[in-house]
């Protein structure tokens, strides 16, 4: 196997990895490819901190040069990687925009508490938007945990992908505000050491760090843009956007 | 299985391992083969085919007793994203690596081993309070 993989998580303490990988160029791309669980200490496996605009290295880029996998670590069937992978991404986007939190908790949470703490920083435009804000917040959590009861009786269906797409879009507004709300203080960045922690940490730190960190909730578990997609083909039923690339053999795609 | 009978099956499980007394990972084992890890799943992989939404109730009892967990919060690739995918197009063999028995000597498995360093003891995925969102992607 050969290749790259940009954005990692984990990958510099994980003992495995999974990897899904073109193993037949000659069907259409959703087709011939096929999913492992690659063992990360296999010789040719790179692993590199990538710094991010936070600061830190949160993940990694991972290079694969010839490396060799036993047919003992795939999953699912040879030329079957696209399924497999996704049932994996349909409960990572439960997983990332699913969770439970109680009322005015994540990111609402944070400014909430500098709004109630610093009655000085309001002003009635501000007020608006801090409403607002908290109104759409309060809708997401409730409408998770709707889903979360139709979950309990079965598996994650395209219905997460609107869950995860919310989660962005509120972190990212709401981390703005914050930022905003402290005027000069918003602009403090406490500590922009070099570091790489095993997990993220969406909620933490100061309002600078989790306003950056935020960019990448639109990016990781599947961009906003592919979630609309998903949405709107999946969920509403509406026509499919025109793929002139479905049915021609992966090799002929032109690159 | 009402909630009331999970409680119950979670006390009487209590009472047989004290969590204070037992080694974490045995402990841990001994509530993935009591069907106690994630209640969903199917028996035999850590589960008694309950509904998932009775996980927080096992868990809600576990976390009163003081009980040690696998620390999901540090896994969540590979408890959220591994572990459900191994179930539904795994092998027997794959499905029986990652059930519990990922000690030293089965760290070969393809999906205890999927977790970082500390062995994937049990599998506890779902929505969870925690404000740090696991490195879920």
């Amino acid at each position: 196997m050969n290749g790259q993989k940009v954005w990692t998580s984990s990958a510099h303490v994980a003992r495995r990895a999974l990897l899904v990988t073109r193993t037949d160029p000659d069907v259409p791309k959703h087709q011939g490819m096929t999913y492992f669980a690659l063992d990360m200490t296999a010789p040719g496996v790179e692993v590199r901190p990538l710094r991010q605009i936070t600061g830190e290295a949160e993940f990694n880029e991972v290079f694969l040069s010839d490396v060799r996998i036993p047919d003992a670590d795939r999953i699912g069937a040879v030329g079957e990687g696209w399924q497999v992978s996704t049932a994996t991404l349909m409960n990572e986007r439960v997983a990332i925009g699913g969770t439970a939190a109680p009322r005015e908790g994540g990111m609402i949470g944070t400014v909430a508490r500098t709004w109630r703490e610093h009655p000085e920083l309001r002003t009635p435009g501000l007020h608006d938007r801090m409403l607002r804000h908290w109104a759409d917040a309060e809708v997401a959590r409730l409408a998770g945990a709707r889903l979360r009861q139709q979950l309990a009786a079965g598996h994650p269906g395209p219905e997460g992908s609107a869950a995860k797409l919310v989660f962005a879009r509120l972190n990212q507004e709401i981390s703005e505000f914050e930022v905003e709300l402290g005027g000069a203080d918003g602009l403090r960045y406490g500590d922009w050491t070099m570091r790489r922690p095993t997990g993220a940490d969406f909620f933490g730190r100061d309002p600078g760090y989790r306003m950056l960190r935020a960019k990448g909730n639109s990016i990781e578990g599947g961009t906003s843009e592919i979630l609309r997609n998903i949405i709107a083909e999946r969920v509403l039923g509406l026509p499919p956007e025109i793929r002139v690339d479905k049915d021609v053999p992966w090799k002929d795609l032109p690159r | 299985m009402s909630a009331g009978d999970l409680r119950e099956q979670v006390r009487e499980f209590l009472a047989a391992h004290d969590p204070a007394a037992s080694d974490r990972l045995e402990f841990l084992r001994a509530r993935f083969d009591a069907g106690l890890a994630w209640v969903h799943y199917p028996a035999g992989l850590g589960g008694q085919g309950l509904s998932r939404s009775l996980q927080p109730v096992a868990d809600a009892e576990f976390a009163a007793a003081g009980a040690p967990t696998n620390r999901p919060e540090r896994n969540g690739i590979g408890l959220g994203m591994a572990a459900p995918t191994i179930l539904a197009y795994g092998s027997e063999e794959q499905k029986g690596a990652g059930s519990g028995r990922c000690g030293p000597e089965r760290r070969s498995g393809a999906s205890c081993s999927v977790s970082p360093a500390p062995a994937l003891t049990w599998p506890a995925w779902r929505p969870g309070p925690s404000p740090t969102v696991p490195s879920g992607w």
